[in-house]
């Protein structure tokens, strides 16, 4: 009898431990209708929470502040001077237990704010949510956390689900858009504290695809484009690997087929000379990883037979096979453009 | 142990042979090897060994020297790799220093002014560096 009462209990606890482990949920993201550039958007997410995230329960835990991320580009550099987030929920509390719930309740950006957990000691919480939780699937492009604290602390209302809505409204960059964007909600003392958010992919974190027009460039980080790097953040000072495949969406390029494929580079200078390497080398030649991918690292101030000190403003690559007799080149730039990263040492 | 040995290997036939030399004092050299350079970012977090993948490479070396055992002087060469990898201004050929074992992980510094050349783990010496991005961090690694 005794030992029914242990195993009972044992599995009591392991149910209580998988609500504890996935206690926060995103359910859907709204935005408003036609996300146009430089215009503002407004992205409603909605979370089911359960009553067993320790929310500041009476008796069991104090309550804790809100704390929503966004993944956004990295390009949008003053997007948190522009974001405004407000949260409303049901059966979270603003001021005392029993008290009204969160409505239109404002959260401020905390940038900078480092995270003391052991494992990532020192790392801001943008750069821990990256490396736990990733970029959800965008990996054509730079991308950005951004986290924001709700100004007031809410109780969870004992025994009862919770819902929450958060809504953010945030100017969008000049250029024409293709990304996931994501969002992740977490309590700011207990969430990067506690274990189950040292992730990956918790369940609280949701993502959608969000396509802007009406801008003056077109960015895709969702799609594989002809060219890509990795790193997928690079400055032109570095080392990377340019990749390069010579069939999208069904659609062969000339080169499609071609064993030996060179990479030929054009850069454009901070003086406003231009330099060109079109030298086929073992230096240019490109690795075939399968029929129809390419790689090859690069550093391009020796390719172009530049000085450390040199500064390049633009790089361009094109792609040509072994006689030069089919060439795979942009149809109105230089070259496909390899893009700088703003994030300079 | 290996650092102290590394003198004394001879090889008879195809063997190598732990010999301790009747002459050896723990002076002596060793060149070490780049086996690694790893090339780290936040999607990447523990890096992309690209040591196979850019010409010059095969050309670096670390040269380190020792009397009684202990590190004293240190070598080295960025052969024909593109970039210069350290910050500070090396000093060309070989440079006084001392083995630091009191910060982690141990570290070989300049004797003229602290500078940490390479750090000593798992038996390999490592150092990391950047190079123009700074979410892009670079670690030699030799043995």
């Amino acid at each position: 009898m005794k030992k029914k009462h242990i195993i009972s209990w044992s599995v009591l606890g392991l149910i209580a431990l998988a609500l504890a482990a996935c206690g926060i949920f995103g359910q859907e993201i709204i935005f408003s209708d036609n996300p146009t550039a430089n215009k503002e958007i407004t992205m409603t997410t909605r979370y089911l929470i359960q009553n067993t995230t320790g929310m500041g329960k009476p008796g069991e835990n104090s309550p804790d502040y809100l704390l929503y991320a966004v993944l956004v580009p990295s390009v949008w550099e003053d997007f948190e001077d522009n974001a405004v987030v407000t949260c409303s929920s049901k059966n979270i509390s603003v001021e005392s237990y029993g008290g009204p719930d969160f409505t239109n309740e404002t959260c401020h950006a905390i940038p900078g704010t480092t995270i003391p957990n052991a494992e990532f000691a020192g790392a801001t919480l943008s750069e821990w949510y990256a490396a736990k939780i990733g970029f959800a699937e965008n990996k054509y492009g730079s991308m950005t956390w951004h986290f924001y604290k709700s100004d007031k602390p809410g109780y969870l209302v004992q025994d009862l689900d919770a819902e929450l809505t958060v809504t953010i409204k945030f100017k969008a960059g000049p250029q024409n858009f293709d990304f996931n964007i994501c969002n992740g909600i977490m309590t700011y003392n207990n969430g990067p504290h506690t274990w189950w958010y040292n992730g990956p992919w918790t369940g609280a974190e949701i993502y959608k695809e969000l396509v802007i027009t009406g801008g003056d460039a077109y960015l895709d980080y969702v799609h594989q484009p002809v060219v890509s790097t990795v790193p997928m953040n690079v400055r032109y000072g570095d080392v990377f690997s340019v990749n390069y495949v010579s069939e999208l969406s069904g659609v062969p390029s000339p080169l499609k087929g071609e064993k030996e494929v060179y990479l030929t580079l054009i850069a454009e200078l901070s003086n406003g000379s231009t330099k060109e390497c079109k030298v086929h080398s073992s230096k240019t030649l490109m690795k075939m990883t399968d029929d129809i991918s390419y790689y090859k690292y690069v550093y391009p101030k020796d390719l172009l037979g530049l000085k450390q000190s040199d500064e390049i403003k633009s790089l361009y690559v094109n792609f040509e096979n072994a006689d030069g007799s089919k060439k795979d080149c942009h149809e109105t730039l230089p070259g496909y453009p390899i893009n700088q990263s703003n994030k300079k040492k | 142990m290996i650092l102290s040995l590394s003198g004394c290997v001879k090889i008879y036939g195809d063997k190598e042979h732990f010999i301790i030399d009747k002459n050896y004092n723990g002076t002596f050299d060793y060149t070490f090897t780049l086996q690694k350079v790893l090339e780290k970012d936040p999607v990447n977090v523990n890096g992309i060994d690209i040591v196979d993948e850019l010409e010059g490479y095969e050309s670096l070396a670390l040269k380190v020297y020792y009397v009684d055992e202990k590190i004293t002087a240190l070598e080295f060469t960025e052969g024909s790799v593109p970039y210069t990898a350290y910050g500070f201004n090396l000093p060309q050929g070989k440079v006084d220093c001392y083995f630091d074992t009191k910060c982690y992980p141990n570290a070989v510094k300049l004797k003229s002014d602290n500078s940490v050349i390479a750090y000593y783990k798992l038996g390999q010496f490592f150092f990391q560096f950047q190079l123009d991005c700074s979410e892009i961090t670079y670690e030699y690694w030799f043995k």
